[in-house]
């Protein structure tokens, strides 16, 4: 197959010079898209379709070799090359303060913990955990689950963090808190029943005392859960990896070809959100909360209970996050070597630490980790620049941010929150690291008196330590040179130097900017502002 | 600076760069901000989505000329590999759609699953298309008996009838009856001569000429059992059988011989007459066969052994049919080379019978070869009083769910145990492939050959070096 890619990336190769075709307008980047136009009716709900997902995740990337698809630059970015607000992804971090306390509490209504009684109203459809939906005194809806009694505080830990970091990072999540109740908190409402073989039976106390013994009961009596807020409006069923939904006029990019749907890819590494799959994602019909006569698709991403090495400890699969679960190159490779090469999973070992799965800095590497299943095509299609931008997000959040969201699972092992808090400053500095290595990592980019100025990310968060200069090359808009210049950044890695600029028009010039440390360089196009005719940055381009 | 913290819980050094403080994003301003939600009105005006890029240039949509061409060639290729894709796709639409697989269980089972009763299509190599049906009772009055039926019919096992029951727990016990019908088993005399191509009937009790032939079997069999768990490994296991066979020459094709042209049957104890006996056996076994570590799969045998001896006694009922005495042991090792894990095997079985070879019917005999003991012959090719088989074999596993093997089997059978040398072993070899389920092993393929020819493929539920009920043979 990659050969046959590679064919197909030869057969699109075309020329061009050393600053390429790429053009942009001379306006201001768009930071929202206007994907909130109302959908009268709700759009079709989609049956998630496990087999089938599973087999179609060889059999679209056999098809797409043989069309000889050639892999694209992410859609749904904007000149700056960075992701607009939408239904899919809201600018937080590094867009906005979000403090600690923020991160702490999560997003959406408050923790159900304060408002007892909870009115047991069913028990919980699909999955094979424990688990009701309850109501709580508020009239608030959520569905409460449990961790597997082996396991206690893994899932309903790992769920809360990961839940407030995708959420930081900018993507739509649930309210998920960690709740501590007792039993007499319970009630059950009258209609309440359970399904069983199909049919409806009621829930009673010995139902619900059943399903209790098989989860953990501290000595106190309180029993821990994780509360998951329902989401307002209609379900649809998950987000389709491929292609649009087609009766929602608001979705008008291919879903494989969004960059917040491949960029989560380095997010999901540095999380190890393994279970990133279309059924872990869900699609709802909403009300505006501006105008509750307009709605629309908002797209959330759900269940990150098996993330930070829980799926491996949960199911005692220490290959998860390095292998998927049928993974034919591994296979192949293990069967024809007699297994004579070691493999870098088998030496890890599951974590003594209670609520901590098999998550660590040791042996963990971004360019190779995997999933579960190849199924989420996106993720797994994601190439350096959509890499690069999920690495943008993720080093944003400081030491405090992440304390803040580990502290959300109230962890009773005083080893836990220390314990992950480091791995995961570890793994976010080597997967930034890695990605900053494919991408010239320069950011933060802006005209001030004449002078382009920019970041080193890597050099900013001393990820790298070697002497680093910078070439400016100037380029007008036919590609004719127009001269270089050379800067060193300071310690924080901000670099300055003198913009040179075109004649003529609005002075379009692309300034070619190139590291000492080898990577491609980085387009900057600047043109005056026709408002005020001073210059600014009207687009980005990676190389 | 780097700071090295240690965890020691976990024993893993995490060295951590410490996360600079002092840097805070350049975008992130200091007063708190509580998100304020976008909305319909708030985006109008924005870009639709597409057209956020503010690009002047034609976008790159990944199509050419070159590429057209290329996909007209892969059209070919792509023919088949739709043909056989779309079929399975729909099925996979329709399970997931409509759960086909589990509507289609229901109509075969209770609401409980205590009663099942569904039908069967096996296909067998060396055996042909068996189909019939099974019934199974469970815990039907709450103390964990079972009851299973299986009739069968069609390939070379025409007919196939089997009844149990049983009772679970630390004693359990049961009651099997089994009718069956089959054609075409094997036979190539006595001993572990090389076959030969016969210019007159052989004496099998004197020649160890060996000819491939083959027989038909009735076979009626009442078998009891009792097995006591007197510790966590230990158990005791007291079988009988109450049997006749029956026996006849099978119809042959082509360049192969009837057993009666091949061999003088009259000189093949119970070939002519049948056999009817009454078998008691007590087995005493330590398995401490299991997994080696929780993240091996729960099918794969990774650490321990068994240490399995019996003693049967053959009981005659039929005229001219001598009572004998059926001696054996088995021991196996598991050893976990390293994590994956790899794992060696290592088995020694022998099996002895004290009747005189023209006196012990000839389908009672020890015998070598097929799926079980010295695979890469086929199933009969040795038999003997006396058999003996080691076998060894390397597994890995290339994923939680599968682990290939290779193996080598060497052994031989002897007249007596006065004949017992290390002369002329037979030695088969092979790989298998073992596909677990969550809990057990789920399915296990091997090819098999030997250094005198042939190759043989099995497809079992068992695992290699289950051993067999000598009770229950056929």
């Amino acid at each position: 197959m990659r050969v046959l890619v590679a064919i197909a990336m030869l057969a699109g190769c075309g020329g061009g010079s050393a600053i390429g075709p790429v053009r942009f307008a001379n306006t201001r980047p768009a930071w929202h898209v206007d994907d909130r136009r109302d959908v009268p009716t709700p759009p079709q709900q989609r049956p998630f379709l496990r087999y089938l997902l599973h087999f179609d995740s060889y059999y679209v990337r056999t098809v797409r070799a043989m069309d000889l698809t050639r892999p694209l630059r992410a859609f749904g970015v904007n000149s700056l090359d960075e992701v607009p607000s939408s239904t899919w992804f809201t600018n937080r971090i590094g867009a906005r303060a979000v403090r600690p306390a923020e991160l702490r509490r999560g997003p959406g209504p408050e923790s159900p913990e304060r408002h007892l009684p909870w009115t047991i109203k069913s028990s919980k459809a699909g999955g094979t955990a424990a688990g009701f939906v309850v109501e709580d005194a508020r009239g608030v809806k959520f569905l409460l689950k449990f961790d597997p009694e082996h396991v206690p505080e893994l899932e309903t830990g790992a769920d809360v963090i990961v839940a407030r970091l995708l959420w930081a990072a900018g993507y739509n999540v649930p309210s998920d808190h960690v709740v501590y109740f007792r039993r007499g908190d319970l009630r059950i409402a009258r209609d309440a029943h359970t399904t069983i073989g199909g049919k409806q039976r009621p829930i009673d106390d010995r139902f619900v005392d059943r399903l209790l013994e098989q989860v953990v009961v501290g000595s106190d009596g309180r029993i821990r859960g994780l509360a998951s807020i329902l989401i307002d409006g209609t379900p649809l069923g998950g987000t389709p990896r491929l292609g649009v939904r087609a009766d929602d006029p608001n979705d008008r990019i291919r879903h494989e070809q969004r960059r917040d749907q491949r960029g989560l890819a380095a997010l999901c590494a540095w999380l190890s959100h393994t279970d990133i799959r279309e059924d872990n994602t869900l699609d709802v019909w909403q009300a505006d909360p501006a105008n509750r006569a307009v709605h629309y698709v908002v797209h959330y991403l759900l269940d990150f209970g098996n993330s930070l090495g829980a799926d491996a400890a949960l199911a005692n699969q220490p290959y998860v996050g390095y292998e998927y679960g049928i993974d034919p190159e591994a296979i192949l490779t293990s069967s024809f070597s007699l297994g004579l090469l070691p493999r870098p999973w088998e030496d890890r070992e599951p974590s003594r630490i209670r609520g901590v799965g098999l998550y660590s800095i040791r042996a963990y590497d971004p360019a190779t980790w995997k999933p579960n299943t190849p199924a989420q095509l996106p993720v797994i299609w994601a190439d350096r620049f959509d890499q690069f931008w999920g690495s943008k997000i993720l080093i944003r959040f400081t030491r405090d941010q992440l304390a803040a969201a580990v502290d959300a699972a109230r962890f009773t092992d005083p080893r836990a929150a220390p314990y992950l808090v480091a791995t995961l400053i570890a793994r976010q500095r080597r997967t930034a690291h890695h990605w900053f290595r494919r991408v010239n990592p320069i950011d933060e980019l802006v005209i001030e008196d004449g002078r382009l100025c920019f970041t080193d990310l890597a050099l900013r968060h001393r990820l790298e330590t070697a002497a680093t200069r910078f070439t400016v090359t100037g380029f007008d808009s036919s590609s004719r040179e127009l001269g270089s210049h050379t800067t060193t950044p300071d310690r924080g890695g901000r670099a300055c130097v003198t913009a040179m600029r075109a004649r003529g028009g609005d002075r379009y010039t692309i300034l070619r900017v190139e590291s000492s440390r080898g990577m491609p360089g980085t387009l900057i196009h600047v043109a005056d502002d026709p408002a005020t005719g001073r210059p600014r940055i009207i687009g980005i381009h990676r190389l | 600076m780097l700071l090295a913290t240690t965890s020691v819980a976990h024993g893993e050094p995490v060295a951590v760069d410490p996360h600079p403080r002092e840097v805070e994003p350049a975008l992130q301003p200091s007063e708190e901000v509580v998100e304020q939600p976008i909305t319909a009105d708030g985006v109008r005006g924005a870009p639709v989505p597409g057209a956020e890029h503010g690009r002047t240039d034609p976008i790159d949509t990944g199509h050419g000329t070159a590429r057209l061409l290329g996909r007209s060639l892969l059209f070919i290729p792509r023919v088949p590999l739709e043909l056989v894709a779309q079929p399975v796709r729909g099925l996979l639409y329709l399970q997931g759609r409509y759960s086909l697989v589990d509507k289609i269980q229901g109509l075969f089972r209770t609401d409980d699953s205590k009663v099942a009763i569904y039908p069967t299509a096996l296909f067998e190599t060396g055996l042909g298309l068996n189909v019939g049906g099974r019934a199974r009772f469970t815990d039907l009055l709450g103390h964990g008996e079972r009851l299973f039926a299986r009739v069968g019919f069609g390939g070379e096992q025409k007919a196939l009838a089997a009844l149990e029951l049983g009772i679970g727990g630390r004693l359990s016990a049961g009651l099997r009856l089994r009718y069956e019908l089959a054609d075409s088993l094997q036979f190539y005399g006595y001993g572990n001569g090389d076959v030969v191509t016969p210019t007159m009937p052989i004496d099998p009790l004197t020649s160890e000429d060996a000819v491939s032939t083959e027989f038909d079997l009735e076979l009626f069999r009442v078998s009891p059992y009792v097995k006591y768990q007197l510790s966590r490994n230990l158990s005791l296991t007291a079988s009988g059988a109450l049997t006749h066979k029956s026996f006849s020459p099978d119809d042959v094709e082509g360049d192969d011989f009837a057993i009666d042209e091949a061999f003088m049957v009259d000189r093949i104890p119970g070939f002519a007459s049948g056999t009817t006996f009454a078998y008691t056996e007590l087995e005493i076994a330590w398995n401490t066969r299991r997994r080696a570590h929780a993240w091996d799969a729960p099918g794969m045998r990774g650490t321990g052994g068994l240490v399995l001896g019996f003693i049967g006694r053959q009981h005659h009922l039929g005229e001219d049919e001598p009572s004998y005495y059926r001696i054996g042991v088995d021991l196996q090792r598991y050893l976990r080379l390293a994590v994956g894990p790899r794992v060696l095997e290592l088995r020694a079985y022998g099996e002895l019978v004290t009747g005189a070879r023209d006196e012990v019917p000839f389908s009672e005999l020890p015998r070598l070869g097929g799926s079980s003991l010295l695979r890469g012959y086929e199933s009969g090719r040795f038999r003997d009083r006396v058999a003996i088989v080691t076998q060894a074999s390397y597994a890995w596993a290339v994923s939680s769910w599968l682990a290939p093997s290779v193996f080598v089997d060497v052994g031989r059978v002897y007249s007596g145990l006065d004949d017992l040398s290390l002369d002329h072993p037979r030695a088969g070899f092979g790989a298998a492939l073992e596909a677990y389920s969550k809990q057990r092993l789920f399915i296990r393929a091997e090819v098999a050959s030997s250094l005198d020819g042939g190759v043989f493929v099995y497809l079992t539920l068992n695992p290699a070096f289950d051993a067999y009920s000598r009770a229950e043979r056929n």
